[in-house]
């Protein structure tokens, strides 16, 4: 069953598209990774999704009702955490606790108790005065206290050290295996989302330009190093290779289209290569190639 | 969670949210209270104060909205579990209790403490809560449309600079009816059920389009002008006739002087009553068959004084005797032309047709003070206190400090002050020696509160000729009585003149 179930989003600030036709379904359980590079619009597709944001065309179905006729109930049953999203900053950490607790009926004290001390929380300090880590931190514990269905994250590592994040990793991993958690998360923080996720979506130029498990990106995409004969001077390129870099006899590319038989494939595109190399590609990348790809298109829009 | 507790649950976040400002606009309140209970004192403060309070309130409305405001995506609630008309209800019940109700009870404890009637408290405390909450509807909404506290202070501004320039550039004959009360509660509500609209459109769809701004900006245009013609108490009771009125023009001054002046008679069966011509408009028509059409500006003239009615007088002393005895007479009221109107008269005038209108109202005794030092007496709405008394040789001075809602508290034209001597069944008028007043808001606007210091005296003198039977012993066995004039109605009047040419 799909929890997030988008199709053919678009949204406009003004004369900007900020999402151009946005397909994307999220089954129950997934790490969902979204990546995109910055104004790729990522965070209006989260604020789409959890309501705050509408005017938009085409559907963005959460838990099975469109996200602008989203109710009380619905919400209680959504986990979000913003990088811009303004906490309270005047309230102690327990005050926004307490405030928080009766709106949500599954609202967990001992798990809230259990974060703040992973996440060496002082529940008497005021929001306002937490540094940028440790409100992110204040914000990921109302996030999921509530123990949601769906969880919904826009850059939630931001500021966090690297112990910490790789507890929430653990965390967010344990819960949804346990609970049975739904997350979407965008991040820069690719090294944490390869850890995590085992579904990718990459959002270029409000285009969702891949969305599938990471087990089948890793299968299709593989970076290629080759070592060109002397007389194979320059080999046509193909229009799914990504990437594409030339030094000398040294080519190197991130094929976008690998799979069964993609060796022998390669062998017989380079039949004279001194040598030939591949290896599953990084979601890093994957990543750079594709957000490369993204800004190339806009330089030769904009030309055009 | 329930809707009525999220109410609740929001409403007391917002209370220890907003606790500060909260608290210093409940000290300002009660610092307004204590001064009318106490006053008068200080009046210019109370009046600066008075109006920081009701800024402060303003900007309290915003900042308790804003605290979960309609518009910014990155609003905390928006995300969270809760009812948008839930938190649009806790504002609302916030300003009715706290921003409105704070002051309101403020207002009550003194208007108790000036011994107003109920009937009187109901409707002055009613009738400023209702013109507070016109402005704070205006606030709320201005709020919903903005993001922040300088943006709702800009816009503001801005609002306020264009609906002035708006007004300035409107004609008399759309800005006129303005004035009327009909017209004022129209604008009033649709303005108000524009605003709530407009505010719960927001807080459903969380984004603010041109033409909701546009939508906003007519809501609040609606709200402030509603706001002109409050106040206005006096009725028409009786139209053309029942009160013959004489009217002539003359127009022989208009050519020198630049003025036009209108004799007025009343033939009034009523001795009793004080009447008082205005014009309202002033129609000349030229030979040319142009016409002048003017709306004078010039004060109301006394057209009839009655006698002040003292229980077993024998005899008005001093030089204000001839106000006080009662006659009907002619009353000179001149109306000044421009410029321009003044060199389009050398076409000639046909006729000149006047309108306006006469209040009369009737003398009733207040109360009578101890002509003593720090002599009191409060009631009816107001505190009279002699604070000083000096008596000289066939003349008291006084001064005396008058705290109460206006118009009619402290206004020198609302009241009239007698030294009477009961004893002797002798009395003579005060007059005027100096007088300073100052008027501010009763703790929210919509009711003034008016404070006034006059110096007056009392001389026992006709002309050149003294009153020997006037002296301290006279004083010191005399009372200060104070007369109010009781509106009784307002009577219209029209008079087309036929002017000879010149």
């Amino acid at each position: 069953m799909a929890i997030v179930d988008v199709s053919h989003l678009s949204y406009s600030y003004g004369a900007i598209a900020a999402l151009r036709g946005v397909d994307l379904t999220i089954p129950q359980g997934a790490l969902y990774a979204l990546l995109g590079p910055n104004g790729s619009g990522k965070t209006t597709f989260l604020q789409i999704l959890m309501g705050v944001r509408r005017g938009y065309t085409g559907g963005a179905r959460v838990l099975g009702i469109e996200s602008s006729a989203l109710t009380v109930k619905h919400r209680e049953r959504i986990g979000y955490i913003a990088e811009g999203q303004s906490l309270p900053g005047w309230m102690r950490l327990e005050q926004l606790e307490a405030y928080l607790a009766p709106l949500y009926p599954r609202w967990d004290k001992a798990l809230a108790r259990d974060l703040r001390a992973r996440f060496d929380l002082d529940p008497a300090r005021k929001i306002q005065t937490l540094s940028r880590g440790e409100y992110m931190k204040a914000a990921l514990l109302c996030a999921l206290a509530p123990r949601p269905e769906l969880l919904l994250m826009d850059e939630p590592f931001t500021g966090m050290d690297a112990l910490v994040k790789d507890e929430l990793v653990r965390g967010l991993l344990e819960s949804s295996g346990t609970e049975g958690w739904t997350v979407l998360l965008c991040s820069h923080d690719i090294g944490e989302l390869e850890l995590l996720a085992d579904w990718v979506g990459f959002l270029g130029r409000g285009r969702m330009q891949i969305a599938e498990p990471m087990e089948t990106l890793r299968q299709r995409f593989k970076q290629v190093d080759v070592t060109l004969g002397g007389e194979h001077a320059s080999p046509a390129l193909d229009p799914m290779w990504l990437s594409v870099e030339r030094s000398g006899r040294q080519l190197t590319f991130l094929a976008s289209d690998a799979g069964e038989g993609f060796d022998a494939r390669l062998a017989a595109r380079f039949p004279n290569a001194a040598r030939i190399e591949s290896r599953d590609a990084t979601l890093r990348e994957v990543f750079v190639a594709l957000a490369r790809r993204a800004r190339d298109e806009r330089s030769m829009e904009a030309a055009a | 969670m329930s809707w009525f507790a999220q109410v609740r649950h929001v409403m007391i976040k917002d209370v220890r949210q907003s606790w500060w400002p909260l608290a210093g606009y409940t000290i300002v309140a009660a610092l307004g209270t204590l001064y009318i209970v106490l006053g008068p004192v200080a009046s210019d403060l109370y009046v600066s104060a008075m109006v920081m309070s009701t800024m402060l309130g303003v900007v309290l409305c915003a900042l308790l909205l804003q605290a979960d405001s309609p518009t910014r995506s990155n609003a905390f609630w928006a995300s969270r579990p809760f009812h948008p008309s839930a938190i649009i209800a806790t504002k609302l019940a916030l300003t009715a209790f706290a921003v409105i109700g704070i002051p309101a009870v403020g207002e009550i404890i003194g208007l108790l403490s000036l011994r107003t009637p109920h009937g009187a408290l109901a409707s002055i405390v009613g009738g400023s809560a209702g013109v507070y909450a016109i402005w704070l509807l205006a606030a709320i909404l201005l709020a919903a449309l903005t993001d922040d506290l300088r943006s709702f202070v800009t816009a503001a501004v801005i609002i306020a600079v264009v609906l002035l320039l708006i007004m300035a550039m409107l004609p008399d004959s759309v800005t006129g009816p303005l004035d009327r009360n009909w017209v004022s509660h129209a604008l009033a509500t649709v303005g108000g059920i524009g605003a709530l609209s407009i505010v719960a459109l927001v807080y459903r769809r969380r984004t603010v389009r041109r033409t909701v701004w546009l939508g906003g900006f007519v809501a609040i245009a609606c709200l402030m002008l509603s706001l002109v013609g409050t106040g206005s108490d006096s009725r028409i009771v009786d139209r053309f006739g029942s009160m013959p009125v004489h009217i002539s023009v003359d127009t022989a001054t208009l050519r020198n002087l630049g003025e036009l002046r209108l004799t007025v008679r009343v033939d009034s069966p009523l001795r009793s009553l004080r009447l008082r011509f205005s014009i309202d408009t002033l129609d000349i028509r030229l030979a040319d068959g142009s016409r002048i059409y003017l709306h004078p500006t010039s004060p109301a003239a006394s057209v009839q004084d009655p006698a002040l009615p003292l229980p077993n007088l024998a005899r008005w002393l001093g030089d204000t005797a001839a106000l006080t005895e009662g006659f009907p007479r002619n009353s000179i009221v001149p109306v000044q032309l421009g410029d321009d109107d003044r060199s389009r008269l050398s076409a000639g005038v046909q006729a000149v047709e006047a309108v306006g209108h006469i209040d009369a109202s009737e003398p009733r005794l207040v109360t009578t003070i101890p002509l003593t030092q720090g002599a009191t007496w409060t009631g009816n709405g107001t505190r009279f206190r002699i604070t000083n008394v000096a008596t000289h040789t066939l003349a008291t001075d006084v001064t005396l400090n008058t705290l109460g809602i206006s118009p009619r508290a402290g206004d020198w034209s609302g009241y009239n002050y007698v030294a009477w001597n009961e004893t002797r069944r002798e009395a003579m008028m005060f007059g005027k020696l100096s007088s300073g007043s100052s008027s501010g808001w009763v703790l929210v606007p919509g009711s003034t509160l008016l404070t006034t210091t006059a110096q007056m005296q009392a001389a026992a003198r006709r002309g050149q000729t003294f009153d020997l039977s006037v002296n301290d012993a006279w004083f010191s066995g005399a009372r200060l009585a104070v007369f109010e004039w009781v509106p009784r109605g307002r009577f219209a009047t029209r008079a087309v003149v036929a002017v000879a040419q010149h």
